[in-house]
């Protein structure tokens, strides 16, 4: 069963929605013993971020979307509390609000050689829980290091831009979808699910695009 | 991508689930913490 999920490394919802997907695929996988193969694309988030962006996610709510910092507060409090329920220690005190980009170029690389899921998993932690600035092509490099890809290779992917344009493929396909906000799941080509849906959702539409489909007829 | 998904989908789950859109992710009311129940500051 294949499912292609649109999302942000920088984007909280996706992080919940990622263990919450995972534990669905589990449940349809143990009933079915069905795998679950997904891929992922890419979703910049915040594309209006700079480059060069030095700060919180704080600042970039507040002086960038000229959102009040009680709200942000409220709204990062929240965030993390219901984190904290899916076993994830989100730290927006030390986050670094990054342009995501470069981490979708690398998350190409990645996929092209088998690693995708590996990456996608440390770059989610290393920018929620570990504060890492993920813009830097060294920082990205060691990451990918970690999951098992050549460091020297990664930085040379993101040095010559090399995946670019699959990166700027994956954010048009997003939009000729109609797809505005993320995590988007697209199950099997024909179900949708948009958000951090419980993880019964999950199952359900693993569940459904797995059925044979109905024949004319059938009812009665 | 081999096969692009196509629209129109059918969708499933709550279209109200909480995403992230224009670099703004809302948290749903009712997972708003009450004053004094959110996270300790810092």
């Amino acid at each position: 069963m294949k499912v292609d999920v649109w999302s942000d490394i920088a984007c909280p919802w996706c992080y919940i929605g990622k263990r919450r997907f995972a534990e669905g695929a589990r449940r349809f996988t143990e009933a079915t013993g069905r795998a679950v193969e997904v891929e992922y694309h890419a979703f910049e988030l915040a594309p209006d971020t700079p480059v060069d962006f030095e700060g919180s996610e704080v600042d970039f709510l507040v002086h960038h979307k000229g959102m009040s910092e009680e709200r942000v507060r409220s709204m990062l409090d929240g965030m993390s509390a219901t984190a904290k329920d899916e076993g994830l220690a989100y730290d927006f005190a030390n986050l670094r609000h990054t342009k995501t980009f470069r981490a979708h170029e690398l998350l190409h690389h990645a996929k092209a050689h088998g690693l995708q899921e590996p990456l996608k998993e440390r770059l989610l932690r290393a920018y929620f829980t570990e504060g890492l600035h993920l813009v830097h092509v060294d920082q990205l490099a060691d990451l990918a290091a970690e999951v098992g890809l050549d460091r020297d290779e990664a930085a040379a992917v993101l040095e010559e831009e090399r995946y670019t344009g699959a990166v700027l493929d994956d954010m048009a396909l997003a939009q000729r979808l109609g797809i505005r906000g993320v995590p988007f799941y697209v199950i099997d080509q024909r179900y949708g699910v948009s958000g951090a849906q419980p993880a019964e959702v999950f199952e359900e539409a693993l569940t459904r695009a797995a059925a044979p489909p109905e024949q004319e007829g059938d009812e009665a | 991508m081999t096969g692009d998904p196509k629209p129109p989908f059918e969708m499933v789950g709550d279209d109200e689930a909480p995403v992230c859109a224009d670099g703004v992710c809302e948290v749903p009311a009712p997972l708003q913490p009450e004053a004094g129940e959110g996270p300790e500051p810092g």
